[in-house]
């Protein structure tokens, strides 16, 4: 039974959420956590490629809850359509502990220049580049937290790009390996770079409740069977349910902040059977993901806030990014590697955890200066459907069946492996990036669904083959066939930050320094919204860390 | 208003009278599609009449044929998960009519090409048929979402009923991951099973 006012209201579950719940309600404060999707225990994970990766179970139906998503075509036009025609979706999780439940949980800092992108690099034509209100120094002590509570595995050897660190090493010791992530090491070594061993957001021996690793063969997408990777849920709600302090309310769709006076004084959701409900609350702390984040506060209309809650100045939205860069991949055959005992590169379960860094921050004699980013590698996802349909065509782009579709399938699946990597730099802010209400498309509840125009900057383009070509060097190293890469200006809509950014200037930003908003007494955004820039790099790390300095900020405000 | 219906309601019933959950060896599942006298079946699917039924296994046994490498598309029954899939609740009505009307210009195709019905083509015209329409693109994109609803067939968990055995995995050496979904907790249920709690 939900009380009708509590000390703080967290609309989300998210990472950005759950370090608020838990740091306040271990501060004794009572938490109200709003979910709009339903609440799936570790108990209730399973393997099941259907539910997980060929049906919207964890994410809503389009034809319910569409988002319309708006680029330019061919022709130089924008052209705007409802995913729910389209089929793109940009929903990641709509669950108690919301993305972070289904992440691969790819944990990387950012690094000090991230916080100065402008001062460090200058301008940059088109792009709304700005230094954060924070540097690293302010964050590192968070990134630490976060390791130890959420539970980050992994190795802090010495490399040129590592960043300054409060603790010597990692609370985790690294997850087992592939042997390929040896291969990579050696691949690097002669090409003169340096191997990174990437933490991950998944433990390696047990904490509380959680165990370790079980090395299943099927992570990213897919719920953790073991709690071993540290979502919001099981990292941080599951700790803060112990105080006594949390309810967490699913099914709860908010749709309004109704305000008065400066100051946000009730949430309004719908509760499972549709019904409208209200609680109030001192604090208010908006964590849905920063479209829907934005969304909401562009619903919260109010005489004072006519165009939307905290967006006086218009902002509310602006400056979406993503993560720029792609995708690229070999293949490694049995036939090649006969001095290898091949079986162990199949070997399922165990992880590559390899990146390179070495141009984080590009200084090249051809390429010029200029902010770089990061190299992931990592095998192919396991998902056997999804493997088996990149197999149905012939090089010439005719449909292959039969007995021929059999053999290669055969060949596919027991005679090689495909290594991948991704790239990660800027996404650029940019005038052409950002989210408004559609006028005329309505979700499930009759509500106007969030309008994304998506447009990224052709330096992100630029940048991301760079760090694709260094990476394709490595592949070929190891022996790879088939080598290529795909770096476009697609949004990965798992990869989504901005539309409140924080900053100093009221006239230039929503959200102040401590993620408040500038024009509301009692209202933070606490989800990757705040990012003005977004690092090079995934968010994760990033969001749980800064939403526990905000905690502490709140704390600091309040208690 | 709608509420969160998926959430609310046991979707039960689009299993139709055949429980997945018993066991998949046991199911009175039709005969399999090297059967040509299609006259004798107990039709028990529910988007497809006997003459649909019959030119769709035909098409999925050439898509994916029994041969030397592993198991084929009768074996794993993707006929019937094609109806399962179908008979989803929160299927895009496009999409289940596009599998449908495809039949139909199978069907079309087979007076077109061989002037008669499809249930009189041969195997080799059967073959032949497959290839002509296979390089339009009409038939290039119906024969392509049926060879994925052949994958999710025999890769999906034996619980759904059409990886036998786990046969999908076996021929081609998969490892499935654990743990494996609970009868309560597949595609069909997990709505109802999880809609139903109370927090």
């Amino acid at each position: 039974m939900l009380k009708d006012k509590y000390d703080i209201v967290i609309v989300g579950s998210g990472a950005g959420a759950g370090p608020i719940a838990y740091e306040m309600s271990k501060a004794g404060k009572k938490v109200l956590v709003l979910e709009k999707g339903p609440w799936f225990k570790t108990e209730d994970f399973f393997k099941d490629e259907i539910v997980t990766s060929r049906r919207s179970v964890y994410t809503p139906n389009l034809k319910d809850e569409p988002q319309v998503i708006e680029e330019l075509n061919a022709e130089g036009e924008w052209k705007a359509k409802s995913n729910s025609v389209s089929g793109r979706d940009f929903w990641n999780g709509s669950v108690v502990g919301g993305s972070s439940n289904f992440m691969s949980g790819y944990f990387h800092r950012m690094k000090p220049v991230d916080f100065t992108l402008l001062s460090s690099f200058g301008k940059i034509e088109g792009a709304n580049i700005v230094d954060w209100p924070i540097s690293y120094d302010d964050l590192e002590p968070y990134y630490d937290k976060v390791e130890k509570i959420v539970g980050v595995s992994g190795e802090a050897r010495k490399h040129s790009s590592l960043e300054p660190r409060s603790s010597l090493d990692f609370p985790f010791p690294p997850l087992k390996e592939n042997i390929i992530s040896s291969w990579i090491d050696e691949a690097c070594r002669k090409e003169g770079y340096e191997s990174v061993r990437c933490a991950r957001s998944i433990i390696s021996s047990p904490k509380n409740e959680r165990t370790s690793c079980s090395y299943s063969h099927y992570c990213g997408s897919y719920g953790c069977s073991t709690g071993a990777k540290g979502s919001s849920r099981v990292a941080l709600l599951d700790e803060a349910l112990k105080t006594g302090n949390l309810d967490i309310s699913a099914f709860s769709k908010v749709f309004y902040l109704k305000s008065d006076a400066g100051k946000v004084t009730e949430a309004h959701f719908y509760d499972k059977n549709g019904e409208v409900k209200k609680v109030s609350a001192d604090i208010f702390v908006v964590a849905g993901q920063a479209i829907e984040s934005t969304r909401l506060l562009l619903m919260s209309k109010s005489d004072e806030f006519p165009d939307g809650l905290a967006n006086n100045n218009g902002l509310l939205g602006k400056n979406l990014i993503f993560s720029g860069g792609g995708v690229g991949s070999g293949d490694l055959h049995k036939r090649d590697l006969v001095e290898v005992d091949f079986e162990e590169l199949l070997k399922p379960g165990v992880f590559v955890n390899r990146s390179i860094q070495n141009w984080y921050s590009i200084d090249d004699v051809d390429f010029g200066i200029a902010k770089g980013g990061t190299v992931d590698f990592l095998f192919e996802h396991s998902n056997p459907t999804g493997k088996a349909i990149r197999q149905k065509w012939n090089n010439d782009g005719s449909l292959l069946y039969g007995s021929e579709l059999k053999k290669k399938m055969k060949y596919y699946f027991t005679q090689m492996r495909k290594i991948s990597f991704e790239v990660f730099n800027d996404w650029l802010p940019t005038d052409n990036c950002f989210v408004t209400l559609d006028s005329e498309v309505k979700d499930k509840w009759g509500d106007n669904v969030a309008r994304i125009r998506i447009s990224n900057h052709k330096q992100d383009i630029i940048v991301g083959e760079f760090l694709a070509e260094k990476a394709e060097i490595i592949l070929k190293n190891l022996g790879a066939k088939n080598i290529k890469s795909n770096i476009s200006g697609g949004a990965p809509p798992n990869l989504v930050a901005g539309g409140c950014r924080f900053g100093n200037d009221k006239k230039t930003s929503v959200l102040d320094k401590n993620c408040k908003a500038h024009e509301v007494g009692n209202l933070y955004v606490t989800d990757a919204s705040f990012m003005p820039t977004g690092g090079s790099v995934p968010y994760t790390w990033t969001i749980y860390a800064n939403s526990f300095r905000v905690a502490d900020e709140i704390l600091k405000k309040y208690m | 208003m709608n509420n969160n219906n998926n959430w609310l309601q046991s979707r039960r019933k689009f299993v139709r009278n055949i429980s997945f959950l018993a066991g998949a060896s046991s199911l009175p599942w039709l005969l399999n599609s090297c059967t040509d006298d299609v006259g004798e079946f107990e039709l028990t699917t529910k988007n497809f009449d006997s003459e649909q039924y019959y030119l769709l296994s035909k098409v999925h046994d050439v898509l994916f044929p029994k041969d030397q490498f592993g198991p084929g598309a009768a074996y794993f029954k993707t006929v019937e998960y094609l109806d399962w899939v179908l008979s989803d609740v929160n299927i895009d009505e496009e999409d289940k009519s596009y599998m449908l009307t495809g039949i139909k210009w199978m069907e079309e195709s087979a007076k077109e090409e061989f002037s008669k019905e499809f249930s009189r083509l041969d195997e080799i015209e059967i073959h032949e048929l497959i290839s002509r329409v296979s390089k339009q693109n009409w038939g290039e994109s119906w024969l392509s979402r049926n060879l994925t609803y052949i994958f999710e067939a025999q890769f999906s968990d034996v619980l759904y009923g059409s990886n036998i055995n786990g046969e999908g995995w076996k021929w081609l050496s998969h490892y499935p991951g654990y743990p494996r979904p609970t009868a309560d907790m597949i595609y069909d249920e997990i709505f109802a099973t999880i809609g139903s709690r109370s927090y």
